[in-house]
Order: C-alpha cells, then sequence, then structure tokens
C-alpha cells in the first residue's frame, strides 16, 4: 500500500515538474528595423506567439505577417503587397531549439547566453538558421531574446529597383519574448 | 514662338508641383482611422468559431477590416511595449481574442463583458502538443460605445 502511495507520488511530482517546465507567450515582440543612408524603416509586431520548452531546449516562434506595424501606412501596404505577399505567405515560422539548454537554470535568475538553433521560415522560403540569445530568468519571469541579421536574396524578397536605396540588403531582427509558464 | 515655350514650361511646372503634392500626401497617407470608424458587429464566440470552422470565410469576411467585437474579459495585461492586452473569451478554453490596446483601457475590468473596435489580422498558431490555441488578433483596438 505504502509502494503504491510511494508511486503516485512519484508520478504527480514528474507530471508537476514536467508541465512546470514549459513555457510560452502569445503576445511577444519581434521587430525588424533596415538601415540605409536615404531612411531607416522600423516595424513592431507585439502578436507574437512562442513555445518554449525549458526540458528539451525546443523553441518555436510564429507570427502573422500582417501584424507587422510602421509609422507609415505606405510603408506597411508595400510591405504586405510587393514584399512579404502576406495574402499568399500569411505566416512566419521558426522551429528549432536551444542547442546549450542544459546551461540555463529555469529556477535561479541570471542571464544566460544560449544559441538557438533551427528552420526559419519567411515568404514561403525555410533555411536553417543559428544565432546567440539570452534566457534571462528573473523573479520566475523568464525572458528571451536576440537580434539578429536575415538577407532578403535568402528569402526571395525582392526589392524593386526604384527604392532599392531606401531598403536595406540585410534586415536586423530584434526577439523579445516575456514567457507565461503553462499550467 | 516664345508665348508657346512659356505655356509648355507653365504646364510642365504645374504637372511637377501636382505630382510632388499628390506623392507628400500618398507618403503621409494615415492608418486607418479605427476610433471614428464602424466596425462590423460580431461576438468573440462567432468570431473564433469562423476562424476554427471555416478560414476562407473568416478571411474574406473579418481580416484587414475594423470588427466589434464583444464578450467577457478573461484577463487584462500588458506587453513588453507596455501596451495594454485585454483577452476576449471565446467558447474554446485557452482560447481568446487577443485585443491589442491603442485606446484608454483603464476603465476595462476582468469578467466584465465589452465591446473592443480594432482591425483583425487573423488567427495565431497554437501548439496542439502542448495544447496552447491560437489567439484571433485584433489590434490598434478602442474601448467601442
Amino acid at each position: 500500500m505504502k509502494k503504491i502511495f510511494l508511486s503516485m507520488a512519484a508520478l504527480i511530482a514528474v507530471a508537476c515538474t514536467a508541465t512546470a517546465q514549459k513555457f510560452y507567450t502569445k503576445n511577444g515582440n519581434i521587430s525588424f528595423f533596415s538601415k540605409t543612408n536615404m531612411e531607416n524603416i522600423k516595424a513592431d509586431n507585439n502578436q507574437v506567439m512562442s513555445v518554449l520548452n525549458a526540458q528539451s531546449g525546443e523553441l518555436q516562434f510564429s507570427l502573422l505577417v500582417k501584424s507587422f506595424h510602421f509609422q507609415k501606412a505606405l510603408m506597411e501596404e508595400h510591405f504586405n503587397e510587393n514584399y512579404l505577399e502576406s495574402e499568399k505567405y500569411p505566416k512566419a515560422t521558426f522551429k528549432g531549439s536551444i542547442t546549450d539548454a542544459g546551461k540555463v537554470n529555469f529556477k535561479a535568475d541570471g542571464t544566460y547566453p544560449v544559441t538557438v538553433s533551427g528552420d526559419l521560415t519567411i515568404h514561403g522560403v525555410t533555411n536553417k538558421a543559428t544565432t546567440k540569445g539570452n534566457i534571462i530568468v528573473k523573479g520566475g519571469k523568464i525572458t528571451g531574446n536576440s537580434v539578429f541579421v536575415v538577407a532578403l536574396a535568402d528569402y526571395k524578397i525582392a526589392i524593386p529597383k526604384l527604392v532599392e536605396a531606401n531598403i536595406s540588403k540585410t534586415i536586423e531582427i530584434t526577439v523579445n519574448c516575456l514567457y507565461d509558464q503553462k499550467m | 514662338m516664345a508665348g508657346k515655350a512659356k505655356k509648355i514650361a507653365i504646364g510642365i511646372l504645374v504637372l511637377a508641383v501636382a505630382g510632388a503634392v499628390a506623392g507628400y500626401f500618398m507618403w503621409n497617407k494615415p492608418h486607418q482611422d479605427v476610433a471614428d470608424a464602424a466596425g462590423k458587429k460580431v461576438t468573440a464566440i462567432e468570431l473564433y468559431h469562423s476562424f476554427t470552422t471555416d478560414s476562407v470565410a473568416a478571411k474574406k469576411n473579418y481580416i484587414q477590416q475594423v470588427l466589434e467585437v464583444s464578450g467577457i474579459v478573461s484577463s487584462i495585461s500588458k506587453n513588453q511595449q507596455q501596451q495594454v492586452v485585454v483577452l476576449i473569451k471565446t467558447a474554446t478554453e485557452g482560447a481568446s481574442v487577443n485585443c491589442t490596446m491603442e485606446g484608454p483601457a483603464s476603465n476595462i475590468k476582468e469578467g466584465s463583458t465589452i465591446s473592443v473596435k480594432g482591425i483583425c489580422d487573423g488567427i495565431g498558431q497554437g501548439d496542439a502538443d502542448l495544447g496552447i490555441m491560437g489567439d484571433v488578433y485584433l489590434v490598434r483596438c478602442y474601448l467601442a460605445n
């Protein structure tokens, strides 16, 4: 009888740790920045879904391209209609993992530099991507951030000659997600 | 002859100015006005149901349109840019209409019934394995009525 109780308690404990190891957000932030001598362009997306499995290191992001918002309405229009073709390719995703998740102690406050690697899909094109980032643990809250660069040509995003001088060929992407624990 | 050249020059000048003015207004075209727009009325339950059962119709009827979505507030939080995010309940556990506020939000209370106007961006991806449901996103939101 005692043994049954013990194994039940052990099972419950395992189940609890397993669920306690998953973090998610549906309102993370990803922004991008294009810098040229002609102009700087920035757009923000605050509707990013991301799931982080602390145990396995699995990490995924998904966003609606239409949720990128620009200062100028015309830029937003061109971005959706001509460059990212958001009607045809409504989502951008990343599916991969923190390759060195073992370095992170999700229970102790600190900033942990990590490497993230996986498949990045933008504009219907998937490429392998590896980048550096940080996992920040503070008061039980988990934040993930990273800054990396993508080349538009790698994702078959064509910029018309007319505005070539205004849009950088490489775009800086900033990821900043504050996660909730999945209960 | 001189008179004709002058007329042509004036014509070109007028066209150039008109072009510049048109270009300037296009370049500075404002974002869609949400605060004063009449939103298409729909309940959060209907809206979510539409996206999960007939995505083609949902896309046609709702995406990039100003909607006025009503329902019960399940949570109020702030995103990293300090914008208020209001979640409105749907009939699916864990799935919400996810509203990022542009207008004032201090009067919104959890559990209350509200109507929110905003632009619908579509439905986000969930994670079936982890039991995380995708939300329907409404952005640049204002409290209606």
